[in-house]
């Protein structure tokens, strides 16, 4: 884990820097969760609802909706792909995406369909992924998105 | 040159018509659309309308029975939060536009910021002065005035939306919602209701109506956006799109009743402090806090415990959180000279969220949805 002032960032994984979910890509398959610093910015998550079929779900779609402290919206999906697992844990105690982002907190496990041309909008490695999450925290600290209005 | 911008007025709709609205308007900013300015809507529903937060279970929050007797109507909002009473007095504001509308309110936080200053610069302008209470309120003299709320659509659309209280019917709120003082007497239980709430009218001590209030938020909007409101009602084909949708989905039991694995459950605690007893009531959603109410009859700074009410409603119940919180809200009023110490605060505040747990844990047992491996000592 790399450790960028009080947030934890895992080096290893994939990030999508538009939504900020972290994906752990193994075999052709992806698990997805909220990375540290988005779920600050979005407070205690009150519900996640995940969709209840396994379905497919295109990059930039729901593939469900999340109730946080500051408002209800949806869980954009930054890859395509076919849905083959939700997380029932996070369902049953959303607190877990705050508590344990990198572990037990993820949402979905997607089958990748369009990987070789969506990666590139991902930021991979642990270089790149390190300016990316220090350049996005001074970001959200110039604007006041970790601040309660 | 100012902006066109489209704005809908309406009153006294049905909780159905009103929320299917807000909704309609949204799928004019759809991914891929043609693109709009965004739309403020200014409306009231006919009164009452009890209308719960998105994903509330109903049955926890709203007394049905009494809706059901007294005439009101009840429904589920897209938007998040918890349980309202709108009617002729509660002002509902609508503003729909792409959620990428604007470059710099691109995140919740700044979006509240943008698009409530024009309410708290109408409320300053009849005299009331207001100010953002976290995490989704704004209040005037410690008390709540107006609820907001956010809702993103799946499509690329926002909505924002607010409740503002120009007068309010207390007794009518407290048969039909349903909060945690129950065991209160109902004297005591409509004064601390009344104590944490107000209106434009009770502020100004007159009568204050809904349309002045309206015309004053819309200049306001007019002009913190530079925007020229043009006057488009309803067509007749939106209208017929709008009941399809207010017919299809929110009168339908499967919107209106649907639960969420969360538990909601209830709790007390009376623990004795040096200034008296302090009485507390949480209801917790899951592991989060949807209110909290802080009584006893000694107090003499009850905005600080307001304050405090506000900063934990949508919070986490972990007791790091609420020590953070009472101190947070006790440096932030450094007037205030409390004399409950910060340490019986919090412990008064996890105790009746311990209570609420032990309470759940006995009534649902063996509900797949508990999280069994968590003791109320978990905290």
């Amino acid at each position: 884990m790399l450790k960028i002032r009080e947030y934890e960032i895992n080096p290893e994984l994939s990030y999508d820097p538009e939504e900020h979910f972290w994906l752990d890509v193994k075999n052709g398959r992806a698990r997805v969760g909220y990375d540290a610093l988005v779920q600050e910015s979005m407070g205690a998550f009150v519900v996640v609802q995940l969709r209840d079929d396994l379905s497919v779900v295109k990059r930039g779609e729901a593939f469900g909706t999340i109730e946080a402290e500051k408002y209800v919206g949806p869980l954009r999906s930054p890859v395509s792909g076919k849905i083959i697992a939700l997380n029932e844990q996070v369902i049953a105690n959303p607190r877990l995406a705050n508590t344990e982002p990198f572990g037990n907190g993820w949402f979905v496990e997607i089958k990748l369909s369009d990987f070789a041309r969506e990666s590139a909008s991902l930021v991979t490695g642990e270089a790149a992924v390190r300016e990316w999450f220090e350049r996005e925290l001074e970001k959200y600290e110039d604007k006041g998105w970790l601040a309660e209005i | 040159m100012p902006k066109d911008w489209r704005y809908l007025e309406d009153a006294g709709v049905s909780a159905q018509f009103g929320l299917a609205a807000d909704e309609y308007l949204m799928h004019y900013y759809a991914h891929g659309s043609e693109l709009r300015p965004p739309v403020l809507r200014l409306y009231t529903y006919r009164s009452h309308c009890a209308l719960v937060g998105r994903f509330q279970n109903i049955e926890a929050e709203l007394d049905l029975e009494a809706c059901r007797e007294l005439g009101v109507q009840f429904c589920r909002r897209p938007t998040g939060g918890g349980a309202i009473l709108m009617g002729a007095e509660q002002l509902g504001l609508c503003f729909v536009a792409p959620a990428d509308f604007d470059a710099q309110a691109i995140k919740p936080i700044e979006v509240y910021r943008k698009l409530a200053a024009p309410v708290l610069q109408a409320l300053s302008e009849l005299g009331i002065a207001t100010r953002f209470r976290p995490r989704n309120d704004l209040e005037a003299g410690g008390r709540k005035i107006a609820g907001l709320g956010i809702y993103y659509d799946a499509n690329g659309a926002m909505l924002f939306h607010t409740s503002l209280l120009v007068g309010l019917d207390i007794s009518m709120m407290l048969k039909v919602l349903k909060v945690p003082v129950e065991k209160i007497a109902d004297k005591v239980h409509t004064q601390s209701v009344a104590d944490r709430i107000t209106t434009i009218s009770s502020e100004l001590n007159r009568t204050v109506t809904v349309t002045e209030v309206q015309k004053l938020v819309k200049e306001h909007y007019a002009t913190t956006f530079g925007a020229r409101f043009v006057s488009e009602p309803w067509t007749v084909a939106e209208t017929a799109a709008i009941e399809k949708l207010a017919e299809e989905k929110y009168t339908s039991e499967s919107w209106i009743f649907q639960r969420t694995p969360q538990p909601d459950m209830i709790g007390t605690s009376i623990i004795k402090t040096k200034a008296g007893l302090l009485r507390t009531y949480i209801s917790l959603k899951g592991q989060v806090i949807k209110s909290v109410l802080v009584t006893g009859d000694f107090f003499d700074h009850s905005n600080v415990l307001h304050q405090l009410e506000a900063r934990l409603k949508w919070g986490a119940f972990d007791r790091t959180k609420i020590q953070q919180a009472v101190r947070k809200t006790m440096s932030a009023e450094q007037q205030c000279q409390l004399a409950i110490p910060e340490a019986d605060l919090v412990e008064a505040i996890c105790k009746a969220g311990m209570n609420a747990r032990a309470k759940n844990r006995l009534t649902n047992k063996g509900s797949c949805y508990y999280p069994l491996s968590k003791t109320p000592a978990d905290i």
